[in-house]
């Protein structure tokens, strides 16, 4: 599993991910964790099967006593089915997730970790100094489903929204959005249900003030392709399955 | 607990839980028809007093093993549900190994395996206790229900002997014996293949 650090001046921001080890029918994800101080938020750890490549990557730059937070955007296995693996190794940390899951995520294993739910309106995570949003974005995909912004990173964690399906070697940024559009497009089409959900995204994100946007599967989306992307998929048509 | 025999304990416990399950229904067929062969032994009054004590027999054995049928099935579950602790902590341990491959250099890992483990020992040990304590009950109610059973064979050939002696309804009263007889032996059956599941374990 490849790791990076994609941001690094009053906290720290990781990309775990592209893992050619893998499973070969398991899909590919982008794990996140910030790091400020002496606490961390791992965001969408990932599936069971990854369980072992992320432990042993975020080993590498924190101690696991740091590792205070989770959050899962929903409820999907590649989002958090390595649940039951962590509440073995974090037993004093909190996973925020959507509120609506709650009784789902917990078919995962979750002894010990205790269950911060938020609301559909939203919230917010205050880790050391550093305040994080959580955005709403139910129905892209999921019925209950959360972005995370970091305001003074300027990075919107976007979950499936942006994502790509593409082979563990794909760079981890977009070059050139027009080639970079059928990669995304089937993807938004079918696991995005609702037109009207899209827009009210689209409008409250375009309010905040956004330097990467970095999504759970696929490449990251940096400056002007962050404005690019809300343009292509305001116009886009979605819930394709629907004829 | 072996690595692989969590996964087959959990199986075959949850095969038994089926089986059990089956011998509750069966066992309340038993039942209605040990009432009505009762009933048929009041009706003939005195001359059938012989079949009564055989009737009473079958009542008995249906009514425990209605009872044990229950206190197998929970038994099964706890075992089940134990097997499964320990395979999902076997589970783990393999993850926290493949971990410290991925990432040999790392002391803080290798320190919070360690951790892992001894923390595991505590809990595997518990599961253990458990798990002895719980198999060796599923055994003597099985190996209970199995001594009775074998009674039932002998019994039900009495019922018929008796049946002939009262000179009434004697077909009838054959009909319910063989009725009897059936069910038990379908009792039978699925309480040894419930104990050949757990002896093929070989589980001590």
């Amino acid at each position: 599993m490849k790791s990076q650090k994609i941001y690094d001046e009053h906290h720290q921001w990781y990309l775990f991910g592209r893992d050619s080890d893998k499973p070969e029918l398991i899909i590919d994800t982008n794990q996140y964790m910030i790091v400020n101080g002496d606490q961390a938020l791992l965001l969408d750890p990932g599936g069971v099967e990854l369980f072992s490549p992320m432990l042993a990557a975020i080993m590498k730059y924190i101690d696991i006593d740091q590792l205070t937070h989770l959050f899962a955007s929903h409820q999907d296995p590649d989002i958090i089915s390595s649940l039951g693996m962590w509440d073995q190794i974090l037993p004093k940390a909190s996973l925020h997730s959507p509120w609506l899951w709650e009784g789902f995520i917990r078919h995962f294993g979750m002894e010990n970790i205790k269950y911060q739910p938020i609301k559909d309106e939203g919230g917010q995570l205050t880790l050391g100094n550093l305040t994080l949003e959580f955005i709403p974005a139910h129905y892209l995909h999921s019925s209950g489903n959360f972005n995370v912004y970091d305001p003074k990173a300027k990075i919107l964690f976007s979950g499936d929204i942006g994502a790509a399906l593409e082979s563990v070697d794909a760079p981890l940024y977009v070059e050139n959005f027009a080639e970079h559009i059928p990669k995304m497009k089937g993807f938004h089409q079918r696991w995005m249900p609702s037109n009207r959900a899209k827009q009210h995204w689209i409008e409250r994100v375009r309010k905040l003030d956004i330097d990467l946007m970095v999504p759970q599967h696929g490449r990251i989306f940096k400056g002007q392709h962050v404005q690019d992307f809300l343009d292509w998929f305001e116009k886009l048509d979605v819930g394709s399955a629907v004829v | 607990m072996r690595r692989n025999e969590s996964a087959e304990v959990t199986v075959a416990s949850a095969r038994v839980a089926g089986e059990v399950y089956q011998v509750g229904i069966i066992a309340r067929k038993l039942s209605l028809a040990a009432k009505n062969a009762m009933a048929m032994v009041m009706r003939a009054g005195s001359t059938a007093s012989g079949l009564r004590v055989v009737s009473d027999f079958f009542s008995e054995l249906a009514n425990t093993s209605i009872t044990s049928a229950h206190q197998i099935h929970h038994s099964a579950v706890l075992i089940s549900h134990n097997s499964v602790a320990q395979w999902r902590m076997n589970s783990f341990d393999d993850a926290m190994d493949a971990a410290c491959r991925l990432n040999h250099q790392s002391k803080g890992l290798s320190t919070l395996r360690e951790t892992m483990l001894a923390r595991g020992e505590k809990r595997r040990n518990e599961l253990q206790t458990s798990f002895r304590k719980e198999w060796t009950q599923l055994i003597n109610f099985l190996e209970e229900i199995d001594q009775q059973i074998k009674a039932s064979s002998v019994i039900a050939v009495n019922f018929r002997l008796e049946a002939l002696e009262t000179g009434q309804q004697t077909q009838l009263l054959n009909h319910m014996a063989k009725d009897i007889d059936l069910l038990s032996g379908q009792i039978k059956a699925h309480v040894q293949r419930s104990l050949k599941l757990l002896r093929d374990l070989r589980i001590v």
